[in-house]
């Protein structure tokens, strides 16, 4: 046997004792996460629009990009796509956030509106309270055990929300805490021996939840679309059409993730609303006629969303 | 969600989404979008052909992240892919070889125009030259993990016949003695002793001890190209001083030890430290 052979019957034998393939087609949730967020984040670099127009005292600002850290997690969370939103290990952590941290809202919408910024919420739309269509935290967590999945993604919508808001004012801890035992006694009949577990408990019921590899799209879309809904209604009561118009803004850019053909259990019902109301964030928005239109729209998209 | 694209029909939609991607008087909305739903099309599949050929989900992550990078730059892919085919998963296998083979550090050089070693382009990768870097490093991988671990196991004589017999295979560059002293088995400072030892010596005066520090460290320096590739088994026979037969039953002996070694220890070695 001369050297080439030795070497060759060496790699021949490397070869019969590789590991069996990976069914890496199907690589874990969590990392196909993990590449979506970097691809992403590459191609938000090429094409770069990094900034949403806010209007504030009836001018025209812009608002600064959030930068790196939770904030930024948070942010890119709520900028990914549908389908991986909620996949990541990032996510998941924030998820948790978002379950325990909700009773803060309450606070911070009285005394710190500035952070809703961080979600990139208008402004105005906060200023004019349409966030208050949140409901209770004790509601909402317990609602994330509901059988029935359009109640539970309503949850999470809902807590991850609020939880935004509340990191964003850095006083998540005691609050997380009182919130993830009270979750866990609602789901367990149980008390939590200690705040540790009654934080497994939620982190447990987020990944469960987390992996309706749909949750990410309502959790975008619904809030894009209860916002626009609010911000009409109430245009309706004062014609004051500034708010509505950014809502409509704010709906768009959430919408840029949306693909109606990655979604085809969607009602076609549903498409038919989102684009109308894609071509109504770039019209004129002023007769009561036109308000009404939205109000519609969105209130059908609201019930096919469900 | 993944997309499902049959083989046998044109991929239209991806091309129109290339197109989207390159045009300058899209928004910046639309061109986002587009991106993204081109890398949704298509992101199990990159994983699928990566991971046919490297096993470690943490480097398959990587290669794929690497992939991307690569391919969603819109004019660069508006300029390689100018053709429209219908046929981007053919164009993306390109980039994927490419990818895999900078991830194994295997990247073929080539002479640009101003006469510099630059890496060849991506679409110079044949499936037969990434076939032969990921053996290559898979080689590597059981040289450096099983090889080299277990050469102190063999018998003296038969050790300093397969290294020297092997020697431009298995040391990438010359050896240090620290290395050379691993192989053998033995402190550094024992071969140091050794090697000073046999350098107050004629070569056929050494020990079996002292050439199998002396040879390898010393590899360059004694060997005679021109002999070498006359007659490698009589020369090298003559350098540690045994016959030809005798050298010829040594190396046999050595390589039939070190395969039965390899197949034992394969499943053993570490993860990611065998692609291929």
């Amino acid at each position: 046997m001369d050297s080439n052979s030795f070497w060759k019957e060496v790699i021949a034998i490397a070869r019969l004792n590789k590991p069996d393939p990976q069914p890496v087609e199907q690589l874990s949730e969590r990392r196909m996460a993990e590449i979506e967020s970097s691809v992403f984040a590459h191609i938000e670099k090429q094409f770069p629009d990094d900034t949403v127009a806010t209007v504030e005292s009836g001018k025209a600002t812009s608002v600064e990009p959030v930068g790196n850290g939770l904030l930024a997690q948070i942010k890119t969370l709520f900028q990914r796509p549908f389908t991986g939103g909620l996949t990541g290990a990032p996510a998941l952590s924030f998820a948790m956030f978002a379950l325990l941290c909700a009773g803060a809202l309450t606070i911070m919408l009285t005394y710190n509106r500035q952070v809703d910024s961080y979600l990139d919420i208008p402004q105005s739309v906060t200023t004019a309270g349409l966030d208050q269509y949140i409901e209770s935290p004790q509601n909402g967590t317990r609602a994330l055990t509901a059988a029935q999945p359009s109640i539970r993604r309503s949850a999470f919508l809902t807590g991850i929300t609020r939880a935004d808001l509340d990191i964003a004012g850095e006083s998540e801890s005691e609050i997380a805490r009182e919130i993830a035992i009270h979750f866990h006694q609602t789901t367990n009949n149980t008390a939590a021996d200690s705040p540790e577990i009654a934080l497994e408990t939620v982190q447990a019921q987020v990944a469960r939840f987390s992996s309706d590899e749909n949750a990410g799209l309502w959790l975008k879309q619904g809030y894009a679309v209860e916002v626009t809904h609010l911000a009409a209604k109430r245009s309706l009561t004062d014609m004051n059409t500034g708010v509505l118009t950014d809502a409509l803004a704010f709906f768009k850019k959430q919408a840029m993730h949306f693909s109606a053909e990655n979604h085809v259990d969607l009602a076609p019902q549903y498409v038919k609303n989102h684009e109308l109301l894609i071509n109504a964030a770039a019209t004129d928005i002023t007769t009561p006629e036109q308000i009404q239109e939205i109000v519609t729209i969105t209130h059908n998209m609201k019930v096919l969303i469900q | 969600m993944q997309m499902s694209i049959n083989q046998n029909e044109l991929d239209t939609e991806s091309d129109e989404l290339i197109g989207i991607m390159a045009d300058n008087n899209r928004t910046s909305v639309e061109r986002t979008r587009a991106s993204q739903q081109l890398y949704h099309r298509h992101a199990a599949w990159v994983v699928q052909q990566v991971g046919k050929k490297i096993y470690n989900p943490d480097d398959v992550q990587d290669i794929a992240q690497t992939v991307w990078m690569m391919v969603l730059q819109p004019e660069k892919l508006d300029r390689d892919y100018k053709n429209r085919n219908g046929k981007f998963r053919a164009y993306l296998r390109a980039p994927v070889r490419w990818a895999i083979l900078k991830h194994i550090d295997k990247l073929p050089f080539t002479i640009n125009d101003a006469g510099e070693k630059a890496p060849v382009l991506y679409t110079d990768i044949n499936e037969t030259m990434l076939e032969e870097s990921l053996d290559s490093n898979m080689l590597e991988g059981v040289i450096e993990n099983i090889i080299k671990p277990n050469l102190k196991s063999i018998e003296l004589k038969s050790r300093n016949v397969y290294v020297v017999n092997e020697y431009e295979v298995i040391f990438e560059t010359d050896p240090s003695l620290t290395e050379v002293a691993a192989i053998n088995g033995i402190e550094e400072s024992e071969a140091t002793r050794l090697l000073k030892n046999a350098g107050r010596k004629v070569p056929d005066a050494c020990s079996d001890e002292e050439v199998s520090v002396y040879l390898p460290v010393k590899y360059k320096s004694l060997i005679d190209p021109v002999e070498l590739n006359a007659s490698s088994g009589r020369y090298l026979a003559g350098l540690i001083g045994i016959s030809e037969s005798a050298f010829r039953k040594r190396l046999h002996g050595a390589r039939k030890f070190l395969l039965e070694t390899v197949r034992q220890n394969l499943p053993a070695m570490p993860e990611g430290s065998r692609n291929g």
